[in-house]
């Protein structure tokens, strides 16, 4: 009887241990906050979670470097206005080998007390961020043994990843600059950087002001030349076999780094300006719907910087529609930003070059480009050119029902160069099958030769429509190419008119 | 003619004060289908001292093509129409207009128009074809896109004459309907 009732009680006793909990586990709810909580830190409360548990956080600054652990949602309970974290050492946040992980309602920021260069870097994981702001990060500047400025980036993500990205912001992202009295390169900005394999899904979100950091000035620009470069501007970034995915979100107020400036005349002339590029594609497959890219700027400089919207290579499968493209150019004078040319240069430097593209496709890539809106392009400097689309040795490419407008080729300051460069609508080049269909082409300038009018050469840019060269087979219907202005030569004395009454 | 014989002045010295070129559409090497595109306005820039050639506009450019087929196009008001070095072409139902020169290296097409295409409001980037173009319905039929620049289908009747025809250009002529008229009832009544 008595080893009856033993075993009775150890079969109830095992249920009670290890059955029941386990049929019944419910999800644990975690609080965080400074008095009251079950933690007053967001760390503590990720390492004493379980796959499946919620942590719920108060609103308030949080200065701490966080983990991410697999199958956890971490929540900010009321948004990211009032809910920040912060660190005194980058990465903000970082998960490597982590699944079914949300991130949600938080304000990620850098911190006045360092420069942190990195936001959220995730490695082989599978996270959903939605909702949260990612801001205020770069990187260090160069020093005399380190001269070059470093990357910094909002969202880093590598390896095998599944990563979505909703209604979120990832803004004021700086690469650092270089040592200024090197050669070094500046630092490139990203606000998303992604390598490697699976899916990158961006919806919703925003992602704005990246710049580029300055190169070394050669001792100030007083030797004969300098090799430092301005750092790059990219909005998003990707390599490798990552399928991107972007949808209704913008990406603008990309700047890419200065040019260095080397004292080759009278005058310290630029080089080596960094790029602005809205999204870059090195492979892989780009999905782009219903966004807007734009407002980049770069600098002037003689290696022709290059402010474009969309950038892809490597035998890159892209599709882009509905979108739209607008606000890129070659700057000039410390202007923030696209919208202002001025004056670029001193006429004593040989004519530098900053381009505007919409589309540049190279290496390989098929495109499907379809009712998109590509304005207000603008080159700077004797060969910016401004092109809406420069596809060069793509291999079949269809452009449809898209709108190409006013873009104006770069101008030549300096007597002595011609402008070489034409500005295209379209340009299509050594493919295998180009479609396009029901394209408007509108208001294209070629730049003006010689602005100073004083010089022995001043050709006017060349501009060209619609271009298709050296591709196997073509087929060129329902097209409008209306007003085409080449650029005219702006050296006459007050006396000659130009063109005849 | 004056002007003209600028078009095809020697390269010199003076070149380099040039107005720059405009091109609409250029092709080079390769097989192409060009059908029912609109180009208008391409003009070069102004030429500056001591330069006598202002840039050229022109419409079209050909060069080094295998087999072109070239058919319902517009191409207006520009220095030049069509400039071509190729000879494997077929070229017809194209219309040219108010340019100062509409061919060089192409032999017109049968079928080619040379009237005024009467857009809708050019000077207001409007280049829809108006009522009374005679572009309407001035098209070849085969090989033609079954829509237009807007998604339009064609061909339609857009000159009423019972047969649906491709318009040159770019957009085809939407005919208005007829609208049907609903007139008072009146209704006699005698005392």
């Amino acid at each position: 009887m008595d080893s009856r009732i033993s075993f009775v009680f150890a079969i109830l006793l095992f249920l009670l241990i290890v059955v029941i909990p386990t049929i019944a586990a419910p999800k644990n709810e975690i609080t965080v906050c400074s008095v009251g909580c079950d933690y007053d830190a967001i760390q503590p409360a990720l390492d004493a979670s379980t796959s499946g548990d919620q942590i719920i956080v108060a609103s308030g600054v949080y200065t701490e470097q966080l983990t991410l652990r697999s199958g956890i949602t971490l929540t900010a309970q009321n948004g990211p206005i009032t809910t920040r974290i912060t660190a005194l050492a980058s990465p903000i946040i970082s998960g490597s080998n982590i699944y079914s992980v949300t991130l949600q309602g938080f304000s990620i920021q850098g911190s006045p007390a360092a420069a942190l260069p990195n936001g959220i870097v995730l490695t082989n994981s599978s996270v959903i961020i939605s909702n949260v702001i990612i801001g205020n990060l770069s990187s260090s500047n160069g020093t005399i043994s380190n001269p070059n400025g470093l990357t910094a980036i909002g969202l880093q993500i590598s390896g095998e990843v599944s990563v979505t990205l909703s209604n979120s912001i990832i803004e004021n992202i700086a690469g650092g600059n270089a040592d200024f009295d090197s050669s070094g390169q500046g630092g490139d900005g990203f606000g998303i950087n992604a390598v490697g394999d699976g899916q990158l899904l961006v919806i919703s979100s925003t992602v704005r002001n990246i710049s580029g950091g300055a190169p070394g000035m050669a001792e100030g620009g007083y030797i004969t030349s300098c090799d430092g470069s301005g750092g790059h501007s990219f909005g998003i970034s990707k390599s490798g076999l990552i399928d991107l995915i972007i949808e209704q979100s913008t990406i603008s107020d990309l700047m890419g780094g200065p040019p260095c400036r080397a004292n080759d005349s009278p005058y310290p002339c630029p080089h080596n300006a960094g790029d602005a590029i809205s999204i870059q594609t090195i492979s892989g497959t780009l999905d782009l719907n219903s966004s807007r890219l734009t407002n980049n700027g770069v600098w002037l400089s003689y290696q022709n910087a290059k402010s474009i919207g969309i950038a892809a290579s490597n035998n890159a499968r892209i599709n882009v529609e509905n979108t739209e493209i607008s606000a890129l150019a070659g700057i000039a004078a410390n202007t923030a930003h696209a919208t202002t040319i001025s004056a670029p240069e001193s006429p004593s430097c040989t004519s530098g070059n900053s381009s505007a593209v919409g589309l540049w496709l190279d290496s390989d890539t098929n495109a499907t480009i379809e009712h998109n809106v590509v304005q207000n392009l603008h080159g700077a400097g004797m060969n910016g050119q401004a092109s809406g689309l420069y596809a060069h040795h793509t291999q079949y490419i269809t452009v449809t029902g898209n709108q190409v407008s006013n873009l104006t080729g770069g101008s030549s300051w300096y007597p002595q160069v011609l402008i070489e460069t034409a500005t295209y609508g379209i340009l299509i080049e050594d493919g295998i099958q180009a479609t396009l269909d029901a394209n408007r082409i509108s208001h294209l300038h070629g730049g003006i030769g010689e602005v100073f009018g004083y010089g022995a050469k001043s050709r006017g840019g060349e501009i060209v429509g619609l271009q298709v060269i050296s591709t196997t087979e073509s087929d060129i219907t329902n097209n409008v190419l209306d007003s085409l202005i080449g650029g005219n030569s702006a050296n006459f004395p007050s006396t000659w008119t130009g063109r005849d009454p | 003619m004056a002007e003209i014989a600028q078009i095809f002045h020697q390269p010199g010295l003076e070149e380099i004060h040039n107005g720059g070129n405009a091109t609409g559409l250029r092709i080079d090497g390769g097989t192409c289908t060009v059908q029912n595109n609109t180009l208008y306005f391409m003009q070069g820039g102004d030429r500056g001292y001591p330069s006598d050639i202002d840039g050229q506009g022109i419409s079209f450019r050909l060069n080094r093509i295998l087999n072109a087929f070239v058919t319902n196009n517009a191409f207006i008001s520009s220095t030049i129409g069509v400039s071509s070095t190729i000879s494997n072409y077929l070229w017809d139902y194209n219309a040219l207009w108010h340019n100062m020169l509409d061919y060089t290296g192409i032999i017109t097409g049968p079928h080619d128009l040379h009237l005024d295409p009467v857009f809708a409001d050019p000077f207001n980037d409007d280049i829809h074809l108006r009522f009374g173009s005679p572009l309407i319905d001035a098209g070849f039929n085969i090989g033609a896109p079954d829509h237009d620049v807007e998604g339009n289908l064609r061909p339609l009747d857009g000159n009423y004459d019972g047969q649906a025809q491709t318009d040159i250009g770019a957009y085809e002529y939407q005919p208005v309907k007829p609208s049907n008229v609903y007139l008072p009832l009146v209704v006699a009544v005698s005392h």
